[in-house]
């Protein structure tokens, strides 16, 4: 009986979660003020660049402290085209074809390694982007250690809510389109190939699986949502610098990837709005240290909900469906 | 068929589904297969014994293309597999279960069956990123399989579990299910009686024959659990020290001095 009914509520209950949270994305920038609305961009932001690494990481089971390097990748990239006269659509789409070239290619170097070697090769790209950036010859493109304003894209003349609006709107569509690209990979037989590669790789190659493709493909369209994210990020603030990219960023993004959930979608949305809204009340907690408080709540989270928030959210839901 | 010509030999070699010659593996200074060579015919239930350390394992692992012999050739179905790698395998047939059951944990029983059923279905990365409709049919395809071996295993009471709540037995259900699902024309199991109860031998015999009628497929089963591999052979080939020392009906194989000197000597 119980048996049941526990998926049937917790089906209903995702249904109208989703019909909820769809409908906020919809009216927020008539509820909301500007700034809440900026904040709303940086989850989504977030949001899109958590699925990646949940692709990569949660179910492919590959490492990476370095997504934000892949987030400057995409910023700059931007920058690059829309200097050369690139349009913004097709800019944006630039973006994700560079992203995902990059993440592809570094995914083979990435097969050789295992485990902590993989992370320790993310680590140093993270550590290098921001140097990297600062190269002299760059600057022209870049605006060197000085940074480089970044136009908001404009509204189409039938848009009459202004440019903020609509960039949200296109973050929206973003963090949308990767969700479903996530859905649609792990639903198919490549979802079920990426995790049984993540559990045994020798043995998902005796079952005909080619290992050296799933892994690198998953790792160029992680890169492509971390890149479309950073991309994003940087043009609702209209300004980026080699600071916006530095290694704390690839830290947050793998803080907000464990608190949210491993190997969750779910998990994704929680921790992209953990990162954005919790370090806030940390503040008020504690003016002097929220990095402390932050912290202790990041421990409190891995040992008290190992699956992050979505374990402890889904464990919740069943108990109340067995009610 | 009804020829007389001279060309019958080359037939019956032709007629070969597996075809190992003088198959050489080393590690470092160990000689794991020295020399080694047989052939199964289509539909062949091939017992491979020896005593611990005799080479079986590696011969699987040869014939998987997990490991690469050092010398010698394996073709299979008119393929040279050697010039094959690990995973091209499931896709001209070839299953296998592995000595110390390798499933994927995180992974419900049905998904463990429907990735080994992942070299029955065509839609790429792309088309699953997608969701064309080559991805949704592939999708169709191979839950199809997994469902029907899950039903000839005996495995829908528990095909939602994960794998970690399951005794072991149940495990190497799942994993005979999962080689399966493939659909193989040779299946290589590695000691599936390894770590059963007499009761549970007894049941696997009868789930391996019937595998093997309804399939008809090739099998090669590596197995110490002797009275089980005797019975369940039509041929039986024994190794030891890498090296064949005898290869013929179960009922001679087990009377040959070699093999009893060699290997039921040592197990008695
Ligand atoms: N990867 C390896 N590296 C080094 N030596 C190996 C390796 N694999 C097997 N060997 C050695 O090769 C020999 C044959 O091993 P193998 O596992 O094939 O034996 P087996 O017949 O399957 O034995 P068992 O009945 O115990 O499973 C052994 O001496 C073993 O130590
Ligand atoms: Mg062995």
């Amino acid at each position: 009986m119980t048996g049941t009914r526990s998926p049937q509520i917790s089906s209903v209950l995702k249904k109208v979660l989703i019909l909820c949270v769809g409908g906020f994305l919809v009216a927020a920038p008539f509820l909301v003020e500007s700034f809440a609305l900026f904040e709303l961009t940086t989850v989504l932001c977030y949001v899109t660049v958590l699925i990646g690494m949940n692709l990569l990481t949660g179910y492919g089971g590959q490492v990476s402290l370095g997504h934000g390097a892949f987030a400057a990748l995409g910023a700059y990239s931007y920058i690059v085209l829309i200097t050369l006269g690139v349009p913004f659509w097709p800019a944006l789409i630039g973006i994700g074809v560079i992203c995902f070239i990059a993440g592809f290619a570094f995914g083979f170097p990435a097969l050789r390694l295992s485990g902590h070697h993989l992370a320790l090769a993310t680590f140093a790209l993270a550590v290098a982007t921001p140097q990297f950036i600062k190269i002299k010859a760059f600057e022209p493109w870049t605006g060197g250690s000085n940074g480089s304003f970044i136009p908001l894209p404009e509204a189409p003349a039938w848009f009459a809510y202004g440019d903020e609006a609509w960039f949200y709107y296109i973050c929206v569509g973003f963090t949308l389109l990767s969700l479903i690209v996530a859905v649609n990979i792990l639903r198919g037989r490549s979802g079920t190939a990426i995790r049984a590669i993540k559990d045994n790789p020798t043995a998902a190659a005796a079952m005909g699986i080619d290992v050296a493709r799933y892994k690198t493909l998953v790792f160029g369209v992680s890169t492509t949502m971390a890149g479309l994210a950073g991309a994003g990020m940087s043009i609702q603030t209209q300004y980026v610098s080699p600071e916006s990219f530095t290694l704390v960023l690839s830290i947050i993004f793998l803080v907000g990837l464990v608190v949210g959930g491993i190997g969750s979608l779910w998990g994704a949305v929680l921790g992209a709005l953990f990162l954005q809204y919790v370090p806030y009340y940390t503040e008020q907690v504690s003016e002097v240290a929220p990095a402390a408080v932050f912290g202790a709540l990041l421990l409190l989270t891995i040992f008290f909900m190992p699956r992050g928030l979505a374990g402890a959210a889904a464990s919740a839901t069943r108990r109340l469906g067995r009610k | 068929m009804s020829s007389g010509e001279g060309g019958i030999a080359d037939k019956v070699n032709n007629a070969a589904l597996l075809r190992i010659s003088n198959l050489e593996v080393s590690f470092g200074g160990i000689v794991a297969v020295d020399n080694l060579s047989f052939e199964m015919a289509p539909g062949e239930v091939c017992g491979l014994i020896g005593a611990n350390g005799a080479g079986k394992t590696t011969i699987f692992n040869c014939i998987s293309r997990i490991y690469t012999p050092s010398g010698g050739s394996i073709t299979f179905d008119g393929n040279n597999i050697l010039d094959l790698k690990a995973r091209d395998m499931a896709g001209i047939g070839i299953g296998r279960t592995f000595q110390n059951l390798v499933l994927f944990p995180s992974l419900s029983v049905r998904e463990n069956i429907e990735a080994g059923a992942h070299s029955v279905g065509k839609s790429g990365f792309f088309a699953d990123l997608l969701r064309l409709p080559i991805a949704s049919a592939t999708r169709r395809d191979i839950q199809e399989r997994a469902q029907e071996m899950i039903e000839l295993l005996g495995l829908s009471p528990i095909a939602e579990e994960p794998i970690g709540s399951l005794t072991f037995a149940t495990r190497k259900r799942v994993e005979l299910a999962r080689a399966l699902a493939s659909d193989p024309k040779l299946l290589l199991l590695d000691e599936p009686a390894g770590g059963l109860s007499h009761g549970e031998v007894d049941e696997l015999m009868e789930r391996v024959r019937e595998v093997r009628d309804r399939f008809s497929l090739a099998m090669l089963i590596v197995e110490h659990h002797l009275n089980f591999v005797m019975r369940i052979s039509d041929r039986v080939v024994a190794v030891n020290f890498g090296r064949k020392i005898a290869d013929g009906k179960p009922s001679e194989v087990s009377v040959n001095p070699a093999v009893l000197e060699a290997y039921l000597g040592t197990a008695a």
